[in-house]
């Protein structure tokens, strides 16, 4: 609901000039320059289209001067606007440039970060859509907050020292109320701040419950439950409603000082030349002029501080993707997530006293263990031994954590009590790198990225592998062409296929690799019962001197088992 | 929206006239201040000066109270916009879920819905109401400015006309021309960085994370140069808007100076002529940002209006049969014995809004009153298509009989009080695991949703909640919270909350739809034994796509897929089949 945003409420100027937006962007410091020299520009126009309109003005009126002798000065009158116009133009244009390099910059932090912290706790499309629109709704911060927030430093700062030059009584009324404004902004901030973070915070429980019902409704319908919410929905949100509106009461005050200290004094300096223009005190064509040109400047010096808050509030939601980023990348990365071979300088040491990696088969142990995910009870205790080089299959009941058993091996989850072993050795005394490199690993949704079947059976190993292999591994998954497009989103390709070409990827890594341990979890999901059993002959030679580990409940893979393990 | 009536119409139209007032005092504000210097500069005594002096001070207050009156009474306006609009959307989605709108595929729909009505209520308060402040002032400048010098007028008219135009246009321009650019690239990175999130683990584990990063970061450079590429776009409204503006300023001086030379102007006024435009333009400026804001929120009117304008898919007769619990009404429901209605279904077809062939077709099944018999078929058969026709989602074609009485013709509500649905997407709703169980039956007791749990084969997992309770009782087990913001459920304990709710819910006839999905044969078999045991009696239709164990229906028939007619597939769709070189 977009009314009420907490924005209204907080001060604008404190505190929204992030340093942390800032100190992780390429080339801000730059952008900050452009911006100062713009905003110095923009004041320099500012003040001198206030002096040319006021000599114009007093020239023909009280120097009787016509349009030939005025001319030149009109014409710089024009010069002087059209190039705030430009300036204008040439501000957004850099800021939009600027911003583009700094949202990319943080994209590449953020996705760099999230590919090393554990996963299963955030979900994935949201993430994706907070890494591109959300980023991108930083524009408005970078484009016009930004700017604006300099040129509401500049402009009053120089619209006053000519004003004192000019008129001191009347730079004093501008530099007393002015001061008023942040002030009464950071008070009745203070004031609403804990109220309009609870509205806030019922704003989106509104909307979410709204959702929630409009997801629920064919179930509500079926049961004769729908129509009898409507009133239940117009009691919250008029409840709503009227909680918003006393809050509105209160926080729209601090426009009202904005509004009540720039238009009054502009008045009381209306007031005050006139007056002294009456008394004799500024005669002449230059006492006009000097009159003109401090009226004309003291709306001027509130008219950047307006825009501060409305840019604020629109920057709101690139600044709400941002604290989310920021929270994305003061997370602390999964244990082991340094380690992986590729990830450049920041790489641990590998484990020492330990040759990566497992040379033969090794006879995999689970002893007592349990594993938890927050929230949710733990699942039942497990002792399992899984044989060197046999083919043992999972067939234990869904929900069982046959995938997370799978998951363990990978160092992607830790048992709350228990033990791993391969070969007898704990698994958190071994390189995760090296087990890593030890493992092939089919998991229940093979990831898939836009490029051919060729490109994704690739990413099984790091370096390049050759042509043949890859034939060689579709060939034996079954999996479809090898010059087939393939889209991130699996568009192009069926369930089944994508499985198959998941399962490629495993049999080149087994290949290239020669590793000596073989994961796969539910291999023959989705395929008809030719098709798998293709895939099951295909897969024979790859179980030879491997310990193969299937979770699976069909009736064909079980049979190609040597041990059948549920519980 | 028609949903806009007239309290609130009234409130909107005050909300108006109070932000043309406010404008208006900053405009009077400036003029008046002009004149007050020139007036004062040529010495006349003090007291031809106290009009201007009051004024001037009473329209420098009168700006801020105006503005911030406008702002409580048209937020108040637009929040009451809103709640009418919302419940006027529920009613028309009730009216349609689920057959009458795609909304319930695809949990994106739903949460733009929710924004759409949201972003529909922004349209007055951030689009119309500056429009018509904006033009409410500029008129008002322009006319006091042409009584001044109706030269001045003129130019001071056609700037603002300029600014007015091609402001808002060239920055819808730009945006438009942004979006088109990089809406492609966009789509695409989101996908890629999904992707690579969603297979994280799997990537790690190959060591090829890197080479997933950096596919996918390709498309953030190509998305940053196209960026940049656009970039000079972005502030083209703002310096029309601004042009003009310097037009508008420079031509009044350029008409008053003549004027005040050739004494056809009073030169007391040549300052108001100069600074007049200042103040007309203010609203104007801000016109851009008001066009983008009712742009987006016509956008969301747009889709909203498809969805209040969409056909009812299966509307009630017009005077409906009476039909239900009450024995009076019931045509046939049920003998005094309490034995469930049955069903007789004679050549039904029926297909989906929008499909231009049915999914069922010429299907022949009876029940006898008390039968559990499961349609067998592959997808795509229609299995699904004949629960919602039997819970009355959907019109058909041919006859059904429930009872007795022709389906048709029974109002939707009395069908779905008779029969009951136990889908396999039923949705866990934000709240506790008892007011889940509740909407099926309000005022259920404890003891019978535990029960209903126990008959759904939750037992063990409703163990666990009692177990993690902070009394380890039932009755503090039920109010755990489900759902997004409480305990994550899993795809078989979803199916299994959506059984118990059936059961609870007790309906004489019950359309189980795959209620073994997500399950493990063996929990499957339980679950599927105590729901044939619980529901003795009842006549039921158990929709499945693979054999159930033997003792829990009575007999199985088969649902084949409709046979496409090949003279219905449109000619690319066959060139597709053609064998390619």
């Amino acid at each position: 609901m977009t009314p009420l945003a907490p924005q209204y409420t907080r001060n604008a100027a404190a505190g929204a000039f992030d340093r942390r937006l800032l100190h992780r962007a390429r080339g801000a410091s730059v952008y900050i320059g452009v911006c100062a020299a713009l905003g110095l520009a923009q004041t320099a126009c500012v003040i001198a289209g206030a002096w040319l309109t006021a000599s114009l003005v007093a020239g023909a009126f009280a120097g009787g001067q016509d349009l030939a002798a005025l001319t030149p000065r009109l014409i710089g009158l024009a010069a002087v606007l059209a190039a705030r116009a430009l300036l204008a133009s040439v501000q957004e244009a850099a800021a939009n440039r600027a911003a583009a390099g700094v949202k990319s910059g943080l994209r590449r932090q953020a996705l760099e970060r999230l590919m090393r912290l554990p996963s299963g706790t955030r979900h994935t499309g949201e993430t994706a859509q907070l890494l591109v629109r959300g980023i991108d709704a930083l524009d408005a911060y970078f484009a016009r907050y930004l700017p604006q927030l300099v040129l509401a430093a500049l402009v009053p700062a120089g619209v006053l020292a000519v004003m004192f030059l000019a008129h001191p009584p009347a730079a004093l009324v501008v530099a007393l109320t002015l001061p008023l404004i942040p002030l009464f902004g950071v008070l009745i901030g203070r004031y609403t701040k804990a109220r309009a973070e609870r509205q806030w915070a019922s704003t989106s429980a509104l909307a979410h419950h709204f959702a929630d019902l409009v997801a629920g409704l064919p179930t509500l319908k079926a049961f004769g439950r729908a129509g009898r919410q409507a009133g239940a929905i117009q009691v919250t949100t008029g409840e709503y409603r009227r909680r918003s509106m006393a809050l509105l009461r209160v926080a729209f005050c601090s426009a009202l000082v904005l509004e009540l200290a720039a238009s009054l004094s502009v008045a009381v300096v209306a007031v005050t030349v006139g007056v002294q223009l009456v008394e004799g005190g500024l005669a002449g064509q230059a006492g006009l002029q000097t009159a003109l040109l401090v009226l004309i400047l003291a709306p001027e010096a509130y008219l950047p501080l307006r825009g501060v808050g409305t840019h604020y509030h629109a920057s709101a939601e690139g600044l709400a993707a941002a604290e989310r980023v920021f929270a994305i990348l003061a997370e602390p990365v999964e244990p082991g997530g340094d380690a992986a071979p590729h990830a450049g300088p920041a790489a641990l040491p590998a484990a020492p006293h330990l040759p990566p990696p497992l040379r033969r088969a090794p006879t995999i142990m689970f002893r007592r263990t349990v594993f938890g995910y927050p929230g949710r009870d733990p699942l039942p205790e497990i002792s399992l031994t899984v044989p060197a080089a046999q083919t043992t299959v999972l067939t234990a009941r869904s929900g069982a954590g046959k995938s997370t058993l799978l998951a363990a091996l990978l160092g992607f989850r830790r048992p709350v009590t228990g033990s791993i072993a391969f070969d007898g050795t704990d698994l958190s005394g071994l390189d995760p790198a090296a087990v890593r490199r030890s493992i092939s690993w089919l998991p229940q949704r093979p990831v898939l990225i836009d490029g051919t079947v060729a490109d994704n059976v690739r990413l099984a190993v790091p370096e390049d592998a050759p042509d043949a292999a890859v034939a060689k591994a579709i060939a034996a998954a079954h999996a479809p062409d090898a010059r087939r497009r393939v889209a991130a989103n699996g568009a192009g390709l069926s369930a089944g296929e994508a499985a198959r070409v998941g399962l490629a990827r495993a049999l080149l890594r087994a290949d290239l690799l020669d590793t000596p341990v073989l994961l796969l979890d539910e291999p023959t999901a989705h395929l008809d019962a030719d098709t798998e059993r293709a895939v099951l002959e295909s897969l024979a030679p790859y179980r030879e001197q491997r310990t193969v580990l299937i979770a699976s409940h069909r009736e064909a893979v079980r049979a190609i088992a040597d041990r059948e393990v549920a519980w | 929206m028609t949903t806009w009536r007239n309290p609130i119409a009234l409130r909107l139209g005050l909300g108006a006239v109070l932000g043309a007032l406010a404008q208006l005092s900053a405009l009077g504000l400036l003029a008046v201040s002009a004149y007050l210097v020139s007036r004062a500069w040529e010495q006349p005594p003090i007291l031809y000066l106290m009009v201007a002096i009051t004024s001037v001070r009473a329209l420098g207050i009168g700006r801020g109270v105006l503005r911030y009156a406008e702002r409580l009474v048209s937020h108040d306006a637009a929040f009451r916009g809103l709640e009418r609009l919302r419940i006027a959307v529920w009613r028309k989605l009730v009216r349609l879920a689920p057959a009458g709108v795609p909304v319930w595929r695809s949990g994106d729909l739903q949460a733009r819905l929710v924004d759409d009505v949201d972003g529909t209520g922004d349209r007055w308060l951030r689009g119309t109401l500056p429009l018509t402040a904006a033009v409410i002032t500029a008129a008002t400048a322009v006319a006091v400015q042409a009584a001044i010098l109706p030269a001045a007028g003129a130019v001071l008219a056609a700037a603002l006309l300029a600014a007015a135009l091609a402001g808002p246009a060239l920055a819808s321009w730009s945006s438009r021309y942004a979006l088109r650019a990089t809406a492609a690239e966009r789509g695409a990175l989101t996908e890629n960085v999904r992707a690579c999130l969603h297979g994280r683990e799997e990537l790690v584990a190959a060591g090829t994370d890197r080479v997933a990063l950096e596919r996918a970061l390709d498309g953030d450079e190509r998305l940053r140069r196209a960026h940049a590429r656009i970039a000079w776009t972005a502030g083209l409204g703002q310096a029309a808007g601004l042009l003009a503006m310097a037009a508008a300023v420079t031509g009044a001086l350029w008409t008053g100076i003549p004027a005040v030379a050739a004494g056809t102007l009073d030169g007391v006024l040549l300052a108001c002529l100069a600074l007049i435009p200042l103040a007309a333009f203010e609203p104007v400026l801000a016109l851009p940002a008001a066009a983008q804001h009712t742009a987006a929120a016509k956008e969301s009117g747009r889709r909203l209006l498809e969805i209040t304008r969409a056909a009812e898919p299966r509307p009630d007769p017009a005077e409906p049969l009476r039909f239900g619990p009450d024995p009076l009404g019931g045509p046939h429901l049920a003998a005094a014995g309490q034995s469930a209605p049955g069903i007789e279904i004679k050549r039904l077809s029926a297909t989906w809004p929008g499909a231009d062939r049915p999914a069922v077709r010429d299907f022949d099944l009876t029940l006898q009153p008390g039968e559990r018999v499961a349609v067998m078929g592959p997808s795509g058969s229609g299995k699904s298509t004949l629960a919602a026709v039997l819970m009355g989602f959907l019109p058909y074609e041919g006859s059904l009989r429930l009872g007795g009485a022709e389906l048709a013709e029974l109002a939707g509500d009395d069908v779905r009080r008779t029969v009951g649905l136990c889908s396999q997407d039923a949705h866990v709703f934000d709240t506790t695991l008892a007011e889940n169980l509740r909407l099926a039956r309000v005022g259920a007791g404890d003891d019978e949703l535990v029960r209903a749990l126990r008959w759904a084969g939750l037992r063990d997992w409703f163990d666990g909640l009692v177990h993690a309770s902070p009394d380890r009782t039932a009755a503090a087990a039920l109010p755990t919270r489900l759902g997004e913001h409480g305990r994550a459920v899993s795809g078989g304990e979803r199916g299994r909350i959506a059984l118990a709710r059936c059961l609870l819910a007790d309906r004489e006839v019950l359309v189980l739809d795959e209620p073994d999905a997500h399950l493990d044969a063996a929990t499957a078999e339980r679950v599927l034994r105590t729901a044939a045991a619980a529901l003795e009696g009842k006549t039921a239709v158990f929709i499945t796509h693979r054999p159930l164990p033997d003792g829990v229906v009575h007999r199985t028939v088969h649902l084949e897929p409709p046979v496409p007619a090949p003279r219905d597939a449109p000619l690319s769709a066959l060139l597709d089949l053609a064998p390619r070189g």
